[in-house]
């Protein structure tokens, strides 16, 4: 008799008792659902779209962020703060946080961007922060293709530092992590990332570190 | 059978069943928060400058007095210029003028996304011109067009009534700026009757 509540028959008072418990456990694992699921949104909606990265060496673009082929993510996430993504057609966008050996880019590091360029009616290159947004204040750095010099084999030659350099310089913070952001605009390329190699985009090397 | 055995069969197929559950649930409240969250922004960029251009003109977007500019991802060296939709008012007609330096036109509905853009290698006698509508408008025009007048006009069918015009130009050199501004202010976005 003793084991009769513990059977799937059991009495009117264990039932009961078993039904109550059934339905606290329910509104915990809807609670918990609720909170999993919504949860894991805002942790993938974060400063970029989770899917649909294409990878040019320590450059990384999101095409068809400025598509209507956008995915649900991408969408989502340009739906949580203004955001004005290029059209494609209108140009490219690409985002650096790590040189060319993989390491992070960081204000202690001098860095060289050496390399080409895909044909453009003309591109921009922007210090950001780790979230890509454009630095601003004293911190602020960006240059175009019309602020060049550019040597005589037309080699692209930029020295990224937070201290002043000879030539092309752009302006790294003091200290801590950062990104870059390059932007090609009117670009025939916008719509054939897939037929690009890293060759075709400037490398980021690390020229030296303060100690 | 034995109680203690039953009891923990029971148990663990309970368990069992209620990670299912918690897993299955879960997944469809990401599914669904995804999905909703376009439909119910209020942060997008057209939900924020839907009223931008009442006037038929464009209106430039600019940084706040620490130099931040409202747009999460925008480019410091390019100005940009907006207008705000609601076909629910009718088809609207933008018209830009192309200048010295590269502009570009693209259409962003209201929760996020894109879905037209043009430049300005594009323009006709100097001029980007299009009329924006929704299908029942585009369909309707269509229907009212004498031959060739669909040809006169470009139609774009926006996939919501609601949205902006993006109108953005590069700043090459620091001297370019005031041209860019003035390029892209210059945008018009009046109705289409």
């Amino acid at each position: 008799m003793a084991l009769a509540p513990l059977t799937l028959q059991g009495r009117g008072p264990v039932r009961a008792a078993e039904g109550g418990l059934k339905t606290r456990s329910l509104a915990l694992i809807i609670l918990l659902a609720l909170i999993a699921g919504i949860g894991s949104t805002a942790v993938m909606l974060g400063e970029r779209p989770p899917l649909g990265a294409y990878r040019l060496g320590p450059w990384q673009t999101f095409p068809r962020i400025g598509s209507s082929e956008v995915d649900p993510y991408g969408r989502a996430l340009l739906a949580r703060g203004p955001h004005l993504p290029l059209a494609v057609g209108e140009g490219i966008r690409l985002n650096a946080r790590t040189d060319d050996a993989g390491e992070p880019l960081t204000g202690a590091c001098s860095y060289r961007i050496v390399g080409n360029t895909i044909p453009s009616r003309g591109w921009t290159l922007a210090v950001v922060d780790l979230s890509d947004r454009a630095l601003t204040g004293p911190n602020a750095a960006a240059l175009s293709d019309a602020d060049l010099v550019t040597s005589e084999s037309g080699e692209l030659l930029i020295t990224v530092s937070a201290r002043v350099a000879a030539g092309n310089w752009l302006k790294a913070p003091r200290a801590g992590r950062f990104g870059l952001v390059l932007r090609f605009y009117d670009t025939p390329l916008a719509a054939s990332l897939g037929q690009l190699s890293p060759g075709f985009l400037p490398r980021i090397e690390r020229i030296s570190c303060a100690n | 059978m034995d109680a203690p055995g039953f009891r923990m069969r029971s148990r663990l197929a309970r368990l069992t069943y209620a990670l299912a559950l918690l897993v299955t649930l879960a997944g469809i409240a990401h599914i669904l928060s995804v999905l909703l969250v376009p439909r119910y922004a209020v942060f997008d960029a057209a939900s924020r400058f839907l009223a931008a251009g009442a006037d038929a003109r464009a209106e430039l977007i600019t940084p706040d007095e620490n130099g931040v500019s409202p747009i999460l991802d925008a480019d410091a060296l390019t100005e940009v210029a907006v207008c705000g939709y609601d076909l629910a008012d009718g088809p609207l007609r933008v018209s830009a003028r192309a200048g010295a330096m590269p502009l570009a036109i693209s259409l962003h509905i209201r929760g996020g996304g894109v879905f037209y853009a043009v430049t300005d290698r594009a323009a006709q006698r100097g001029v980007i011109e299009f009329v924006v509508l929704n299908r029942q408008q585009f369909e309707e025009r269509a229907a009212r067009d004498d031959d060739g007048d669909s040809q006169r006009e470009l139609r774009v069918v926006s996939p919501a009534l609601q949205g902006i015009v993006v109108a953005r130009a590069l700043v090459r050199q620091p001297s370019d700026r005031p041209g860019a501004q003035a390029l892209v202010s210059a945008m018009a976005c009046g109705g289409a009757g």
